[in-house]
């Protein structure tokens, strides 16, 4: 019979590695079963799980030709097709990336191809499942119309497109489009700004305000400049006219009145 | 863009097949002409606007082709 281990890793390749490393078998004919697919979290930063994976061994070791390699979610992208092998030995995990039917997975691409064909010729969609969403991927054709001013194109073939796969699905699949790398990019460049801003607020003592940015991209920098212990941020106003602040936090035993004279 | 309209807006209903569309083209602009059925218009429009929005949105992009303004019309 077969004896089983655990086996933990950031993310389920990971965990595979140290399984063969400490087992002495090829990662490619471990017989295993994921229990967790563990997150990168937020940015890497908040909610970060672990994958786990139980390891079966067996005392023959002519039988591990039956195994089927488990195709890898890696992160790099590089699987266009969206049928993901779900071996009999995943199915009995809890969580599982074939909760997505084929159907809607289809139907999403097709979507998608449709409007982008309305707007730029010659793009192709590819699709990335993870565990909690799909990634959409658009590459070729015009990308910087595909993304518009701001990313506003890209916002809003998101959004229609989120509201079309739900519409077919009965639980809430999470969605994300991205031209081109566009979407690492803009988080890169608001970032810096986001540095940038943070430096204005500690050298001016002063609240710095960044107008002008959706939901999205405020997390991005609240979550960038949540462990920079000298400043705070804010969200303020209501709808267009949110706006992100900076505070500079008032070194211990002043009073905490903000003094936002300026915005 | 017709097409591009139909797929978008056949995809947010419930009925389908009352989905028309009807392009009418003039010198600077094409107006697009979209009918659904009563009770999915509030689809269309969604929340506060903003699926209309969207579409408004994509259409004005697929607008550089042409170099035409495109305006979308919802009937009631």
């Amino acid at each position: 019979m077969s004896k089983s281990y655990e086996f933990q890793g950031k993310n389920v390749d990971q965990a595979l590695e140290k399984a063969s490393d400490e087992l002495s078998i090829p990662a490619e004919k471990i017989k295993h079963e994921v229990m967790a697919y563990g997150s990168s979290g937020i940015f890497g930063l908040v909610g970060v799980k672990k994958a786990k994976i139980k390891v079966f061994v067996e005392d023959e070791t002519t039988k591990k030709k039956r195994v089927k390699p488990e195709k890898p979610i890696d992160k790099n992208g590089t699987v266009d097709n969206f049928e993901v092998t779900v071996s009999a030995e995943a199915s009995l995990g809890s969580e599982m990336s074939s909760k997505y039917d084929d159907d809607l997975l289809g139907s999403g691409i097709q979507g998608l191809q449709t409007i982008i064909n309305g707007i730029t010729v010659g793009a192709t969609v590819n699709l990335i499942q993870k565990k909690d969403k799909l990634i959409f991927t658009i590459s070729g054709g015009e990308s910087g119309v595909l993304i518009g001013k701001r990313g506003q194109t890209l916002e809003a073939i998101q959004y229609l497109l989120e509201k079309m796969i739900n519409k077919k699905s009965t639980n809430r699949v999470r969605i994300l489009v991205d031209v081109e790398g566009y979407l690492d990019k803009r988080k890169n460049n608001l970032q810096q700004m986001a540095s940038r801003m943070a430096e204005k607020a500690k050298r001016t003592k002063k609240p710095v305000t960044i107008g002008q940015m959706n939901a999205h991209d405020r997390r991005i920098v609240h979550i960038y400049l949540k462990d920079e212990t000298r400043v705070r941020t804010q969200s303020i106003g209501e709808g267009y006219y949110r706006k992100l602040m900076i505070f500079p936090k008032k070194p211990v035993g002043t009073n905490r009145k903000n003094n936002d004279a300026k915005g | 863009m017709k097409k591009l309209v139909e797929e978008i807006a056949k995809a947010l209903v419930d009925l389908p097949e009352q989905v028309s569309v009807n392009e009418i083209e003039s010198q600077q602009s094409i107006v697009v002409e979209l009918a659904v059925a009563k009770q999915d218009l509030g689809k269309i429009i969604g929340k506060k606007g903003q699926n209309v929005q969207a579409i408004r949105t994509i259409l004005n992009a697929a607008s550089g082709k042409s170099k035409k303004r495109i305006i979308l019309e919802l009937l009631e």
